[in-house]
């Protein structure tokens, strides 16, 4: 039957294939005209925007449920007050009433104002604990009942009635925390020193240096393609694929808060899967990118000490870029691709990194990860074969552990 | 003293490598050496001249935006008629206009006298190509004169190789109905 059917084809083929017509006087004024004007980027695909809102509510997950946000300790859940989970002291001790609270003092910094007031309106006063501790040196502690000094409807007493009252000094100091305790508790310094305000504490550490790590991630792999087969259009599904990758690394924390981290990933399976109905059956095709990956970041690290095991658990909030060198691409011939597969990939490419991971310091130098990562890389494509403006740009998203050890 | 001017014929190559650079005069050369060519592949795509005429567009500003990846290895008609067709597939998807049908009984009986056929002049077949659907003048135009195979239509389209093949059968047959207007002869049996 093909070769019946063939006759009509050759007819037409060998009839129009080298039909010519003279297009219009002005179309190359037209072509002209588009030449001088810069290519307007594509619009991010229905997908691309999903993706992107997905992570969104990931972050914005996470930033929640950060320590930021979390009570300074178990004081604040002893009481009846447990509202006092800021670490805004005013806004803590407003919220208190009558209850004795607790200033962790430390050294140097702001003027906080401390107010309170008994609920039947009379000024009393309140209960402070002032402590000045840092993880190398020995603690220094009071305890002592401050009176507050009336100041219109509200009672005020600055930083510096704590602390000349406490240290004897002029030095400013820093009033990090607050908690409002069992005034009957029979070791209200010891209550209060099981309870410290762990942001202060993990600001104390000394967190510099280089560390090394080893990690791996397993990853949700797309290529996202605006216009073409993995646009969805039935009846060609994407579909999903995952891919797993390995890296080394070295990283280099300038202070407790904000660090740096390069990697260098390997054989990392990336691309994607789809399906569509070939021969009346249902196949899955698989196009396979394999890169090596260097991403460089940027950690901001909020971290606290952990009650359970009084070593610092960190939240690291990543930002950073990766550059990609495409080892091995392979994906289903057809008569597209006339080209070599590898050429249809741009074999160098630049993502954006974004990600969210928690530290948890298990001894002092070692220090295991866990969290998860996205990336979402420039354009791809080469545009050989097909020769067309959809872009294509890898996509990734998955979880990521490793361990890495601190050099100090 | 007499100035000649010496008038020589620039290679297609030549003018390629002077396009890499931007060079709107060689780019213009270029041009009129394809376009008519071109312009013909983008009429059996198109469901009008004047979409054929953006298709054209388009794709003459594809190739010169990405003339730097043509790479002298084969020849750069087959390269820019490459483009134009992808060009026109690009268009043709963002139309959407595919339309689902019936599958057509494949005609047993096909085959025509050759002299008869070389009556029909270039205009008439186009004509006749002109006259299918969207969805027929594109999957007859891939198969038939591009060579493409079902399976690869599937793809190209976003259709099943099913609705593919049923296109095709059907364009076979309405084309085959004019040819035999057009000309005044009719099929006849594979075994005659």
């Amino acid at each position: 039957m093909e070769n019946k059917n063939h006759h009509i084809d050759e007819l037409f083929k060998r009839g129009t294939e080298h039909y010519a017509v003279r297009p219009s006087k002005d179309l190359w004024d037209r072509i002209s005209a588009d030449l001088d004007a810069t290519p307007v980027k594509k619009r991010f695909s229905a997908l691309t925007m999903r993706y992107a809102a997905a992570m969104l509510v990931f972050i914005g997950f996470f930033i929640t449920q950060s320590p930021v946000s979390q009570s300074f300790g178990p004081m604040a859940q002893n009481t009846a007050e447990s509202t006092i989970s800021t670490n805004t002291p005013v806004d803590a001790l407003s919220t208190v009433q009558s209850l004795p609270v607790a200033a962790f003092v430390t050294s140097p910094s702001v003027t906080p104002k401390l107010n309170t007031r008994e609920p039947d309106g009379s000024s009393e006063g309140i209960m402070v604990l002032a402590a000045q501790q840092s993880i190398n040196t020995p603690a220094q502690e009071e305890y002592i009942y401050l009176p507050m000094v009336p100041e219109d409807e509200a009672f005020v007493a600055s930083n510096m009635d704590i602390y000349s009252q406490l240290f004897d000094t002029d030095d400013p100091v820093e009033v990090m925390g607050f908690e409002a305790f069992d005034e009957d508790a029979e070791d209200l310094v010891g209550a209060f020193k099981s309870a410290p305000t762990f942001k202060a504490q993990y600001r104390e550490l000394d967190m510099r240096g280089f560390y090394l790590g080893v990690a791996g991630s397993y990853n949700q792999v797309s290529v996202l393609e605006y216009g073409n087969q993995f646009q969805g259009t039935r009846p060609i599904q994407p579909s999903l694929k995952f891919g797993s990758s390995r890296s080394i690394g070295v990283g280099y924390n300038f202070n407790n808060s904000f660090g740096v981290e390069a990697e260098y990933v390997y054989n990392a399976q990336q691309g994607q899967n789809y399906v569509m109905s070939e021969d009346d059956e249902i196949v899955q095709k698989t196009l396979s990118l394999t890169y090596d990956l260097i991403p460089v970041v940027a950690k901001l690290k909020v971290g606290r000490i952990s009650q359970l095991t009084n070593q610092p658990v960190v939240m690291n909030y990543i930002a950073g870029v990766q550059y990609g060198m495409l080892r091995d691409a392979r994906l289903p011939q057809d008569k597209r691709y006339e080209e070599t597969t590898e050429d249809l990939f741009k074999h160098n490419d630049v993502s954006m990194v974004l990600g969210l991971e928690y530290d948890i310091h298990v001894q002092d130098n070692i220090i295991i990860s866990a969290g998860a990562r996205g990336t979402f890389s420039n354009d791809i494509s080469t545009h050989l074969e097909p020769l067309d403006n959809y872009a294509k740009r890898n996509f990734t998203f998955g979880l990521r552990a490793g361990v890495s050890y601190l050099l100090r | 003293m007499k100035r000649f001017r010496l008038t020589t014929t620039v290679s297609d190559d030549d003018l390629i490598r002077q396009c890499t650079k931007g060079d709107r005069i060689a780019q213009k050369q270029l041009y009129d050496r394809f376009a008519s060519r071109m312009l013909g592949v983008c009429l059996r795509y198109a469901q009008d001249y004047q979409s054929a005429e953006d298709i054209l567009q388009e794709g003459f500003i594809k190739a010169f935006r990405h003339i730097e990846r043509f790479r002298f290895e084969g020849s750069f008609e087959g390269w820019l008629r490459r483009i134009m067709v992808n060009t026109a597939i690009e268009a043709h998807r963002r139309k959407n206009n595919m339309y689902p049908i019936l599958d057509v009984e494949q005609q047993e009986v096909e085959f025509y006298d050759e002299d008869a056929l070389d009556k029909l002049a270039a205009e008439d077949l186009m004509a006749m190509i002109n006259t299918l659907s969207p969805g027929y003048k594109t999957v007859f135009s891939l198969y038939a004169i591009e060579g493409f195979s079902h399976k690869e239509i599937a793809e190209q389209l976003n259709i099943s190789e099913g609705t593919s093949k049923s296109q095709l059968a059907r364009a076979r047959y309405i084309l085959m109905e004019m040819v035999e207007q057009r000309t005044g002869i009719t099929r006849k049996a594979s075994g005659e």
